[in-house]
């Protein structure tokens, strides 16, 4: 689940990174362009300036020429055009269109403004010629004409009146000269052309005239020059530029740093989503491994169970047929004797049949035994307590073992158990002690006494059966309660190997212990502990 | 935590900082603005190294002393502007209007090329552009690329468009190759327009006598000298001025009188600026030419009019400085603007 959502974080965030970055490469800043921009738009301040001073030299006649002032035109309307067409694209939206508004007013008023710059040129290059028109004139009468004619010298005055009269409104401009500069017009008006020697007057009042008219065109374009608001304009201009990158600047630096976070967060979604999956894989495997330990553990177990089945089946067929071989061969021989010498007297046949008969009773009761076990394995057994006289019960099983091994005066029963009743599974007992006794009979020199002490302790009995016969080697200690697993040294005594896996299994049943102690030549001792009731008290 | 994880992190860590790298390396710069190839064409500027006071009264200058050195650029131009692929029916280059010996013009009234029909004006000069505040006679051109720009659509001229013309000269290999040389981009429209426009600004005279009079380096004749006086002190160098003399401002044809008044055959052409900007006092306005090679191109005026100097002259002080020009004078101020002559640029006709 978690992995899924940072697997899905790691998507979202890398789409909303390219978009974010992708955005960024469309309207971020471009340092060298917006410097270039900002430097245009100076440069067009600046320009604005020097058009300014260049037309007041011009004006003051201080500059002849115009060249320079076409220059700077020709410059302003370049910037312009320049701006026009490189507005950078991190203005945006209605900072974009204020400032494209500013700059449509900047670039319309530089179209009046250069069409105002071109008529003052018209009228001022008008003005120079017929000013110049009117000094040479001027001139030529005074210096030459007048000594020799009263006309000329008449001419002479009236031109340098005039003359005087229309320079001082090109350096005064005010109502009292604009008065006289029109007085001097009209008293040329009235001369008489007779009376002007080389030149007609009328030619003299059209110069002058334009010189009046061309003198109040100039300064009144200078003057609609000067109150043009083209610097406010592009103040205006710069100022929405830089408020403008300024706005973006500040724009890119938080897109950027949405960049930045965006692309940490998504390295960081995919490195978790990366680790947490090395982590699950490696838990997994853990996990596969433990898994695999306990089957290869299940696996052992289940062959070792099969090698013992294999082994015990082994002994079984081992044990049974030996077992079963003896007696069988001692009755078939027995049998075949008694069918050849029927001759025999009774005694001798007695004896054989005698034989017959031991040999069906070891039979009967190795079957028994197995039976026993398969019952004990199979469940079969189980603990069913009853009371009984616990001396009753050791004289009974020490006469039964004695009978059964022949040896019947061979048992010591120790105990002072007289008159006591016990709740416990006689028959489970019987089981036991009577294959310790066997055991221990069968084991020990015909000589020899097996001891068989019985003990009533606090809640439980204490079984213990002691003799001196051949002990039990060491290695066949662990296998003690193995079925069918028979002592090294048994030598020729017969034997099933199912005794002790019988008592091993009837003192489990009852819920006892057994401890044996033994070693090999000097005797075994078998104590087993069983919890019993005692109802004597 | 096992090994095998704590490798995975490591690599992933690597990654994530490689990627840092990249992304810190290839960010903060953004994305570089496309840049014109070709920034509009910049003019020259006049000779700054000259002193003051060789111009004898600032009101002439003269030119640079040597033409621009042909760059890659300019060589294209030239190829371009004697080429008669350029034109629709490739009849026409430009070289055929503005003939180089004559001043860079052809010396006709009305210019018939072709298979089509006369042009409305004279043939203006195609030299010392560079030094033009407008173009055309009525200067409604404040871009030498846009005067181009007519020329190529008009009828009269080239007929064609820059679409139809890059096509045509995209079918030479060789053009081809000069553009790819030449060019960034290539051979495009873009670049075919610049070639011409940059070649036609590097048409400069240098070297007449007067810019050496002026330099001080040569002394001129006794009539060429009567001639700079009038022409000074008579007011023509109030409109004719300048490093061009003349070029750099409007002025009405017919400050005195009135020229048009006088002829015959008036057309749309003589209204001048007024065609294009329709305000009244551009009426008759027109771009004041340069003198320089005037000599060389005759018949004078937009209107091809005045066949010879001495009668442009004459109507030019009548009509201009209400004055009447006597033959001397006449003839001084021809000698005078004999001297404006100068070098005329290579052409591939040579």
């Amino acid at each position: 689940m978690i992995l899924r959502r940072l697997g899905y974080s790691a998507v979202v965030g890398g789409a909303a990174l390219l978009l974010t970055v992708s955005y960024m490469v469309t309207s971020s800043v471009d340092g060298e362009a917006a410097a270039l921009y900002e430097s245009r738009l100076r440069k067009l301040s600046a320009q604005n300036y020097r058009r300014v001073s260049e037309l007041l030299l011009v004006r003051a006649g201080l500059v002849r020429q115009f060249d320079s002032l076409a220059t700077t035109e020709g410059r302003l309307r370049e910037l312009h055009h320049a701006l026009k067409n490189s507005v950078p694209t991190f203005l945006r939206g209605a900072e974009r269109e204020r400032f494209e508004r500013a700059l449509r007013a900047s670039a319309e008023n530089r179209r009046e403004a250069e069409a105002t710059v071109e008529r003052l040129k018209r009228d001022l290059a008008v003005l120079r010629n017929s000013l110049g028109f009117l000094v040479s004139l001027a001139r030529e009468p005074s210096d030459a004409a007048a000594d020799k004619s009263p006309a000329g010298t008449e001419v002479a005055r009236v031109l340098d009146g005039v003359l005087r009269d229309i320079l001082t409104l090109e350096i005064t401009h005010d109502e009292d000269a604009h008065r006289k500069a029109k007085e001097a017009l009209a008293r040329l008006d009235r001369e008489d052309p007779n009376a002007w020697p080389k030149i007609d007057p009328a030619l003299v009042r059209l110069h002058a005239g334009l010189v009046v008219e061309r003198s109040v065109a100039v300064d009144s374009s200078a003057r609609s020059l000067a109150s043009r608001p083209t610097e406010k304009l592009t103040k205006e201009l710069i100022n929405l530029y830089l408020i403008g990158h300024r706005s973006a600047t500040v724009r890119d630096g938080i897109i950027r740093g949405i960049a930045l976070i965006l692309f940490f967060a998504t390295c960081l979604a995919i490195a978790a989503y990366v680790i947490l999956r090395l982590r699950r894989a490696a838990a997994e495997l853990r996990r596969t491994g433990i898994l695999l330990e306990g089957a290869v553990v299940s696996l052992e177990k289940e062959k070792n169970k099969q090698t013992e089945l294999a082994e015990l089946k082994n002994r079984f067929v081992q044990t049974t047929s030996h077992e079963f071989r003896t007696p069988l061969s001692v009755i078939l021989s027995s049998a075949e004797m008694l069918a050849a010498y029927k001759e025999w007297p009774l005694r001798k046949k007695e004896q054989h049949l005698g034989r017959i008969r031991a040999s069906a009773l070891d039979m009967t009761r190795l079957l028994e035994d197995v039976l026993l076990i398969g019952r004990a394995e199979s469940g079969g057994l189980s603990y069913r307590p009853a009371p009984f006289q616990l001396a009753d019960f050791c004289k009974e099983v020490a006469g039964l073992a004695g009978q059964a091994e022949g040896t019947p005066a061979r048992v010591m029963a120790r105990g002072s158990v007289a008159n006591v009743t016990v709740l416990a599974d006689e028959n489970l007992l019987k089981h036991v002690i009577g294959n310790l006794l066997s055991n221990a009979l069968k084991y020990s020199p015909p000589i020899e006494p097996v001891e068989l002490g019985v003990e009533l302790l606090a809640g439980e009995l204490l079984f213990v059966v002691r003799d001196h016969g051949i002990g039990i080697p060491l290695e066949d200690q662990r296998h003690l309660f193995s079925t069918f697993h028979r002592g090294t040294n048994v030598g020729r005594v017969r034997g099933s190997g199912l005794g002790l896996s019988i008592v091993k299994r009837a003192v489990d049943l009852q819920g006892g212990s057994i401890d044996v102690v033994s070693q090999p030549g000097a005797g075994t001792t078998v104590s087993v502990r069983v919890p019993v009731e005692n109802l004597s008290l | 935590m096992n090994g095998t994880a704590r490798r995975s992190i490591w690599r992933v860590a690597w990654w994530q900082g490689g990627l840092i790298a990249v992304f810190l390396v290839t960010l903060p710069p953004g994305c570089e603005q496309g840049r014109l190839v070709s920034e509009a064409a910049t003019y020259e500027t006049p000779d700054s190294t000259l002193p003051l006071s060789a111009y004898t009264d600032g009101m002439l200058a003269p030119l640079p002393e040597r033409a621009p050195a042909p760059t890659p650029i300019t060589l294209l131009g030239r190829r371009l502007f004697f080429d008669r692929l350029l034109s629709e029916d490739q009849k026409v280059a430009c070289a055929d209007c503005h003939v180089f010996r004559m001043g860079g013009t052809n010396g006709q009234y009305r210019t018939t090329l072709p298979e089509r029909g006369p042009t409305a004006v004279n043939v203006p000069t195609v030299f010392n552009l560079a030094y033009l505040f407008r173009f055309a006679w009525s200067g409604k051109f404040d871009d030498l690329g846009v005067q181009i720009d007519a020329a190529m659509k008009l009828p009269e001229a080239m007929a064609t468009t820059w679409e139809a013309t890059t096509a045509r000269i995209g079918r030479s290999r060789s053009y081809r190759q000069a553009f790819k040389r030449t060019y960034a981009d290539g051979l495009n429209e873009a670049n075919v327009r610049d070639a011409l426009v940059r070649y036609c600004l590097s048409l400069i005279t240098p070297g007449s006598r007067f810019d050496e009079f002026l330099r001080g380096r040569v002394e001129l004749n006794a009539l060429e000298q009567s001639g700079y006086r009038v022409f000074r002190e008579y007011g023509c160098v109030s409109c004719h001025q300048g490093i061009n003399v003349g070029g750099n401002m409007y002025q009405k044809f017919g400050i005195m009188s009135d020229y048009f008044g006088q002829r015959k055959d008036a057309s749309k052409a003589d209204l001048g600026l007024f065609n294009s900007t329709g305000r009244e006092e551009d009426r008759h306005v027109f771009r004041v030419p340069s003198l320089r090679n005037v000599a060389l191109t005759a018949p004078y005026f937009h209107d091809g009019s005045a066949k010879t100097l001495e009668v442009a002259v004459s109507t030019m002080g009548r009509v201009q400085l209400g004055r009447e020009l006597d033959d001397g004078q006449i003839a001084a101020l021809v000698a005078f603007l004999g001297t404006l002559t100068g070098k005329m640029p290579e052409s591939e006709a040579q």
